[in-house]
């Protein structure tokens, strides 16, 4: 099982590589008409319509420590499938190719770090534990997030 | 095993239970003389729920039914009289049975003895004629199959239907049943225990452990059964021949003569009513598989799906709709739009009807209910069901049990006295909750009414007050009603302790809270000494809901139209009082709080006072020249107040799809729709919206008004031209609203008229054709009254709207006689005719 391969979408967010699962995504899709909703925190952006459903669209860029989203014609939405949520996307700044990446080669760093550091303060286990790992690819950094955790993450918010 | 036999077993043995229940409240209500149809269809439930469970292995199920079934066969049978201790044990084996069937697989480590123990003695206790069978009941008869004989034990046998005479055992290939025709083997058993009486079933198979493949497994399910069919027609209940062998069987009794002696003596003992309608009982097996063809039982998911779907029909339909006016030079791209449009209404109407379900579904649990408190409690009570037939949307039907139980058992808890205290008050020992459901303009009314002690308004206000959660000073400002009201705060309970009954800490307010979450209303009257009364509204369905479409801040929202009072516009601020910390205003001779959605909009945090006197500032300063504004009345159940909106945009069918998990704290939302240009636009909750504002207590209206108002609802009419000549009238609480259109854009096929209104068409009716009268005039610009519970959406065409008045005279009713009038009055010297709505109802 170590060495499977998994398939990760990769985007960007403030020029930074990020995948996911490509089992967990069920569409990318172009709307970004969003329809706010008022007494929401800014990290929701609100209602989208995708073929008669609607869709609660996050930004995660506060999650990860990154300023958040401007919308713009780049901008797209990965929208996860039901195992993960029954109607939730994020937003990101753009899409970029699917890479295959074997599991080994991941690179946790809450384990390494955990290994130098001792007990890591909870906060800061919260924030990298949306994330399963690094893996260095040709043209950079890519940072794999888990979908799951990542709606974990943003309830608990 | 498969697991979804089990499911089919607990989903059919849990309807059989139902029905148990209700049957066995009737026959407490008979015990005098038991109808043996009533005894025959117990007698088969519990049959049917040990045939399967003794098919699926579950012992103790299957032992427990036996036992009930015994002793309902010595009540069909006439052997045993019926009396309470029959009805109460029955009761309390039949709750056994139900924990037994909502966990199958835990159910054979339940420990069943003690009941089953009451229900053998009451089948075995001293009564002559049983004495009678019981002498022979070890006796030995011998079964005749194949040219072989083989002995059975004859007190099997003796509880059988008397018309039953053919014997069959028959040997079900249950793997080629379920490989090659994917029929379940328990939709087989149930099958045939309809029409025969199964006296015994084991499993046949070559493989005592089950455990090898599915493939090589041979299973076989032998029954031995009685029935008065023959073998051809228990042949036909298989979906082919091949499945299974029947073998005719013949009793051999070497007591037979005797027997027949002794069933003749039977037929005289007791009340001859248990045993004469046999003949009724062949008819019935007759009659019910013909009603068995005309239903079937589908998946409720796929119901489901059928909603789901028709939803985004209605959708996509009205995003057609708005898409069409680009097009409107094009009649047949324009027609045949009218024409889905109508059939996608008729079909979403349909499919809307297939998940509706009376009421009776929750009322008929009730009378159980209503039993064990009035016995715990020492109370006497009847329970009066009325309305059970009228129908609403599953969703609501399930939702609503829970709040119906919690207020059956507070009017047997808190409403009802006791005996003797009643008879102090002089009213009769037994007191009387009513429950009853009705329609009425597209809701559905549940009224549950006692003639109880009433709520004690001091002992509540009390009450509220120790709990801090009113303060002495707001008290006093309070009207009754009020007060009364106050019952419905969150964590209100009165009872004195904690009864195991109600008063568990949950309260009126969770019922409140759940009705209107469902998008009902909740109103609670209460007299002292003269008892209560709890009026639920519902509406029909959840899924369809028509709306008013409102913009703030450049934004849309719709507004139940259940929610909504009346709109009304003000010239500008300065039309809006200020009282203290509130913003008031004057509706007529009401004063009414009003709320701004903008600021509610751009405030997460609920309101306090200083952010109310902060809003009264900021709008105070330039109130006369704010402009216009716009104010939608709404009522909830314990407020009414005013929303300042922007725009209002129309009107519109919406589906209401839940907020997302995540949005659900947002409770100024009650869920979100998509509008017909394809737009996400969210549906604000009244109650929500008032609670965030802090409004709760605000609503000054006393009861004298309220009943001044319930009249005047029904005296207020609405005054219109069609010519010069005599003025026609119509009571205003029949009309939806008013529409102004252009009269060149009417339209119409064959002999019905109709128009285009924002979208929408609407029928036409012409008074003309209706009454014997002058031709109307018609003008450039006409008006269109559109009515209340149409078939169809329609409305009255009329050429000049006069004024709303009140009417205090009694209308002469014999004047005019016509079908579509209520009478006539003279109201401003004018003869005027009152038209009668409802005869109205099916005109097109």
């Amino acid at each position: 099982m170590k060495d499977d391969l998994i398939t990760f979408c990769t985007f960007y967010i403030s020029n930074k590589m990020f995948g996911i699962d490509i089992l967990d995504i069920k569409e990318i899709n172009n709307e970004i008409n969003f329809t706010e909703i008022d007494h929401t925190p800014n990290y929701l952006k609100g209602y989208v319509n995708i073929r008669g459903n609607l869709y609660l669209i996050g930004d995660v860029s506060n999650l990860l420590g990154l300023t958040s989203i401007d919308k713009d014609i780049n901008s797209k939405l990965i929208l996860f499938k039901n195992h993960i949520d029954e109607a939730f996307g994020i937003i990101v700044d753009r899409i970029g190719d699917t890479v295959e990446v074997r599991e080994n080669t991941i690179f946790d760093r809450r384990k390494s770090k955990e290994d130098k550091t001792g007990e890591l303060n909870e906060e800061r286990r919260n924030k990298i534990n949306i994330s399963k790992g690094v893996v260095k690819l040709k043209d950079g950094l890519l940072i794999t997030l888990m979908a799951d955790k990542i709606l974990e993450n943003i309830k608990l918010l | 095993m498969d697991q979804s036999i089990f499911d089919d077993f607990v989903i059919e043995s849990r309807e059989h239970i139902d029905s148990i229940q209700e049957n066995l409240m009737v026959l407490e209500g008979t015990m005098e003389s038991p109808e043996y149809e009533i005894v025959n269809k117990l007698f088969r439930a519990v049959h049917t729920i040990k045939g399967g469970a003794g098919f699926l292995g579950l012992s103790q199920i299957s032992k427990l039914s036996h036992s009930m079934e015994n002793l309902m066969s010595n009540i069909r049978e006439g052997i045993n009289k019926v009396d309470v201790e029959h009805i109460d044990t029955l009761l309390d084996a039949l709750d056994m049975l139900t924990i037994m069937i909502d966990n199958p697989s835990e159910s054979n480590n339940t420990d069943i003895s003690d009941i089953t123990q009451r229900l053998d003695n009451l089948s075995s206790s001293e009564s002559p004629a049983r004495d009678a069978i019981k002498a022979d009941s070890d006796e030995k008869v011998y079964l005749a199959e194949d040219g072989h004989t083989i002995p059975y034990n004859k007190s099997k046998i003796k509880s059988i239907p008397k018309d039953y005479t053919n014997f069959f055992i028959m040997r079900i290939d249950l793997v080629k049943l379920e490989k090659d025709f994917n029929v379940k083997p328990y939709r087989i058993i149930s099958d045939i225990s309809s029409i025969t009486y199964i006296i015994e079933g084991e499993l046949d198979t070559q493989d005592s452990t089950l455990e090898t493949s599915e493939d090589n497994l041979s299973l076989y399910h032998k029954l031995f059964v009685a029935t008065a069919k023959s073998r051809e027609e228990l042949y036909s209940l298989l979906p082919d021949r091949s499945l299974a062998h029947i073998l005719s069987v013949e009793l051999v009794d070497k007591n037979k003569h005797e027997q027949e002696e002794k069933t003749d003596d039977e037929n005289e003992i007791p009340s001859d009513k248990i045993h004469e309608p046999q003949k009724k009982e062949a008819s019935v097996s007759i009659k019910s598989p013909s009603t068995a063809d005309q239903t079937i039982r589908l998946r409720l998911e796929l119901i489901e799906k059928l909603m789901g779907l028709t939803s985004e029909l209605v959708l996509a339909r009205n995003r057609i709709l708005l898409l069409s006016d680009k097009y409107s030079n094009d009649t047949d791209l324009i027609s045949t739009i009218q024409q889905f449009d109508s059939i996608t209404s008729s079909l979403q109407e349909s499919v809307m009807m297939t998940r509706m379900q009376p009421v009776g579904t929750v009322f008929n649990k009730f009378p159980r209910i209503v039993r064990d408190l009035s016995k715990d409690l020492g109370k006497k009570i009847d329970l009066i069901i009325k309305g059970a037939e009228s129908e609403l949307d599953k969703a609501l039907v399930d939702s609503l049990s829970d709040p119906m139980t919690h207020l059956i058992r507070n009017s047997c808890d808190h409403g009802i006295e006791i005996p003797e205290k009643r008879i102090a008050k002089g009213k009769g020992e037994t007191g009387t909750i009513t429950l009853d459901a009705f329609h009425e303009s597209g809701q559905i009314n549940i009224v549950i009414e006692d003639d109880g002690a009433g709520i004690n308004v001091e002992k509540i206000c009390s009450k509220a007050i120790e709990r801090g959660l009113i303060s002495e000073s707001a008290l006093k400002e309070l009207s009754e009603q009020q007060k009364l009201n106050l019952i419905m705060l969150p964590g209100f309970s009165t009872a004195e302790q904690v009864s195991n009954v109600s008063g568990r800490g949950v309260g009126m307010d969770v019922v409140k809270n759940t009705v209107e979450r469902l998008g009902g209303s909740f109103d609670l009257e209460s007299k002292k000494d003269k008892g209560s009364k709890i009026i639920l509204k519902m509406p029909l369905t959840l899924a369809i809901v028509p709306s008013f479409v409102i913009e703030c801040k450049k934004k849309r929202f719709a507004i139940p139209q259940i929610s909504i009072e009346e709109i009304v516009t003000v010239e500008n601020d300065s039309m809006i009082e200020k009282s203290i910390d509130w913003e008031m205003f004057r509706l007529r001779e009401e004063l009414i709080p009003v709320i701004r959605l903008e600021e509610i909009l751009l405030s997460p945090e609920p309101f306090d006072e200083n952010k109310r006197l902060e809003i009264i500032e900021k709008y105070h300063e330039n109130r006369e020249n704010s402009g216009q504004r716009i104010i939608v009345i709404l009522k909830t159940g314990r407020s009414k107040y005013g929303l300042i909106v922007d725009n209002v945009l129309g009107t519109e069918e919406i589906v209401v799809k839940p907020m997302h998990s995540l949005l659900k704290k947002y409770t100024i939302y009650s869920g979100a729709t998509i509008m017909g240009d394809g737009k996400v636009a969210l549906i604000l909750n009244a109650d929500g919206i008032g609670s965030h504002a802090e409004i709760l207590f605000y609503t000054d209206k006393s009861d004298k008004e309220q009943d001044i108002s319930k009249i005047d609802d029904h005296r207020s009419v609405f005054l219109f031209n069609i010519n010069s000549h005599e003025q026609y009238a119509v009571y205003l609480k029949d009309i939806i609203r008013i529409e102004k259109f252009d009269y060149s854009k009417l339209d119409s096929v064959g002999s019905k008229e109709y128009v285009s209104i924002e979208n929408k068409t609407y029928g036409i009716i012409r008074i003309p054709r209706l009454i014997d009268t002058y031709d109307q005039i018609v003008n450039k610009e006409m008006y269109l009254i559109l009515l209340k519970d149409m078939a169809k959406p329609s409305g009255i065409l009329a050429t000049e709207i006069i004024d709303s008045v009140n009417i205090s005279e009694d209308l002469d009713e014999e004047a005019f006689e016509n079908p579509h009038l209520l009478g006539t009055l003279m109201i401003d010297d004018r003869m005027t005719l009152f038209l009668d709505s409802n005869s109205l109802k099916n005109i097109q």
